[in-house]
């Protein structure tokens, strides 16, 4: 369900992904934080990275916020597989059962990514 | 999941004076206290200071879909994924309070993304000199719980809705999205298809999930008496109202009404249906007073009624009115590889309900169920499943438990029917319905005689597609 937009951005490798932290690391359940790392990267060079408050309250109205953000990726630990399926119908990649420090995650899901994308 | 040997465990643990393992070391593989770990039910597992885990049992495993091996020397919070591990971690304020926390309620998340109700009970763990060396977590899954009292609350979500079809996947992935908008919705789909589970999956998804939903079926009540069960009725208003009566807007108030079979309803309750949906006012029956009431309607009919507006037996406006949001459930014959599925969720739901241990249907029970047409549809077939619960004494589902309409039916039939008899039956229906189930009409738009037509309609289950409710 690409839409012209999305396309544009997968050509040129602009990515936006998110984690969604617990402190520093990444939340081992979708839903009990609100504050999600947003990093955006184009090739090999991150333009922006910042955490965001998005107040969801609860996991689906922050599966919501995340793809009004229009995110390419989404890294987490636990998520619920029907919010999983949620987010994967709107085009997002979910790259779930993570754990560890966010930006290491972030910085991995990206190269990832980009091998993906040029090969 | 398959015991995996506890790779990672220390191989140098030592118990304590109660059989305990001290703290923050690992039992070692094969001790008697590993063994009695791996022997209960409750998922069990401990950890030092660091919150790493020192110990897994097999419980735990299941319950959380992680081995041993991936689980030993982690985070707990990364392996167990409750909701309160971020918030209120039991095991942490059990360290700093030295107080044991008894079944607190909690949720995780599994490794394959199942969402289960558990209960936590945490104490610390000392050695022999009474320092304190760790904790230990012992948890309970609640899921068949769970699950026993959503079935007596009839609070269906979308787990309970089985299906991998395509169209039910699709119809699935956007149940959040319009459980979230305050708009009417229209279901359609074939008698038995689920409609009502999928209104209740929108209610108790929607944010009015806390207020009632009340279901109201259209076609079990003449026009005057769906109007007093509506609208209510004041007291006088006929012979026999002897009080107030409040009527199912009103009970609804804050949350859903659930209109069923709506297509079986006159063009003039409809247009009074109209008038409250446009307004949000009504008038009880014998009253004076408009009322007001704040109600989400999801209305549902096993006929399309864009078929009925065309042949003017449904009011346009209402139609566009409650066709807001629609969704369209395909029968049961259109999605077959979802039958295997739907017997296991079947077996599933009745072994809990009734206590029972059945596990399964035979091979050959199995293709009767995918040869069969389903004319009743999902209702259809976890009524038969149902119905081999009182028949199979044993732990397997075989012929012999099934309905014996059934076995006759299959009998008569070829062993599959083929797609094209599929699609004739589809076509027989169709035509049926377009000619209010007239089978002389039938048999002459059909091109065949009467009698071949009601051997077809026999050997492909169908009745009057218009009384299927």
């Amino acid at each position: 369900m690409d839409t012209d937009k999305d396309r544009k951005v997968k050509d040129t490798g602009r990515k936006k992904l998110a984690v969604v932290l617990f402190g520093e690391r990444v939340s081992p359940y979708f839903g009990s934080s609100s504050k999600v790392l947003l990093v955006e990267s184009e090739g090999d060079t991150i333009h922006e990275k910042r955490v965001r408050d998005l107040e969801g309250e609860t996991p689906l109205e922050l599966a919501k916020r995340l793809a009004a953000l229009e995110i390419d990726l989404l890294v987490c630990g636990g998520i619920q597989r029907p919010l999983r399926e949620w987010l994967e119908s709107r085009g997002i990649c979910v790259i779930e059962n993570q754990k560890g420090q966010a930006e290491d995650l972030a910085r991995d899901a990206l190269n990832a990514s980009r091998s993906k994308h040029n090969a | 999941m398959k015991k995996k040997p506890l790779k990672k465990q220390a191989q140098t643990g030592q118990e304590g004076s109660r059989g305990f393992p001290l703290c923050g070391e690992a039992l070692p593989l094969r001790s008697p206290c590993c063994a009695i770990m791996d022997s209960i039910s409750d998922g069990v597992f401990t950890i030092d200071h660091s919150k790493r885990i020192t110990n897994f049992n097999r419980a735990a495993e299941e319950i959380t879909g992680f081995s041993a091996d991936d689980a030993v020397g982690q985070y707990c919070f990364d392996v167990f994924r409750a909701d309160i591990c971020e918030r209120h971690c039991a095991l942490q304020e059990t360290l700093s309070g030295g107080r044991p926390e008894i079944n607190l309620q909690a949720r995780i998340i599994t490794r394959e993304g199942i969402e289960k109700p558990i209960s936590i009970s945490t104490a610390v763990l000392k050695d022999e000199k009474g320092n304190i060396i760790g904790g230990v977590e012992t948890f309970r899954d609640l899921s068949e719980l769970e699950d026993l009292r959503r079935q007596v609350s009839r609070g269906y979500t979308r787990e309970d809705i089985v299906g991998t079809h395509a169209l039910m996947k699709e119809i699935l992935s956007f149940l959040p999205d319009i459980a979230e908008s305050e708009s009417p919705v229209l279901i359609e789909g074939p008698t038995g298809s689920g409609k009502e589970l999928i209104a209740r999956a929108i209610h108790n998804q929607s944010p009015r999930r806390e207020k009632p939903f009340i279901p109201v079926n259209c076609a079990a009540l003449p026009d005057t008496l769906l109007e007093s069960e509506l609208f209510g009725y004041v007291k006088g208003a006929f012979t026999g109202a002897l009080r107030d009566k409040p009527g199912r807007f009103l009970s609804a108030h804050g949350g859903t009404l659930f209109l069923d079979e709506i297509s079986n309803t006159s063009t003039l309750f409809q247009a009074d249906l109209l008038r409250v949906l446009q307004d949000g006012e009504f008038t009880p029956l014998g009253g004076t007073k408009p009322r007001r009431a704040d109600v989400r309607v999801v209305a549902a009919s096993n006929i399309a009624l864009s078929t009925l507006v065309h042949k003017d037996r449904f009011r346009e406006d209402l139609y566009y009115r409650l066709n807001v949001v629609r969704i369209a459930l395909p029968a049961l014959r259109e999605r077959r590889l979802d039958i295997p599925l739907l017997v296991e969720h079947f077996i599933h739901k009745l072994n809990l309900k009734k206590a029972r241990d059945i596990r399964g249907v035979s091979p050959d029970v199995m293709n009767l169920l995918l040869a069969h047409p389903f004319p009743g549809n999902v209702r259809e077939l976890e009524n038969i499943i149902e119905y081999a619960f009182i028949t199979c004494k044993g732990h397997m589902i075989h012929k012999e438990h099934l309905p014996a309409d059934l076995i006759e039916e299959s009998m008569n039939r070829d062993d599959r029917i083929s797609q094209q008899e599929l699609s004739e039956s589809d076509r027989i229906r169709a035509v049926l319905l377009d000619n209010h189930g007239n089978r002389i009409e039938a048999a002459r738009s059909l091109n065949m005689s009467r009698t071949t037509l009601w051997r077809k309609m026999r050997r492909y289950g169908i009745d009057d597609p218009r009384n299927e409710t």
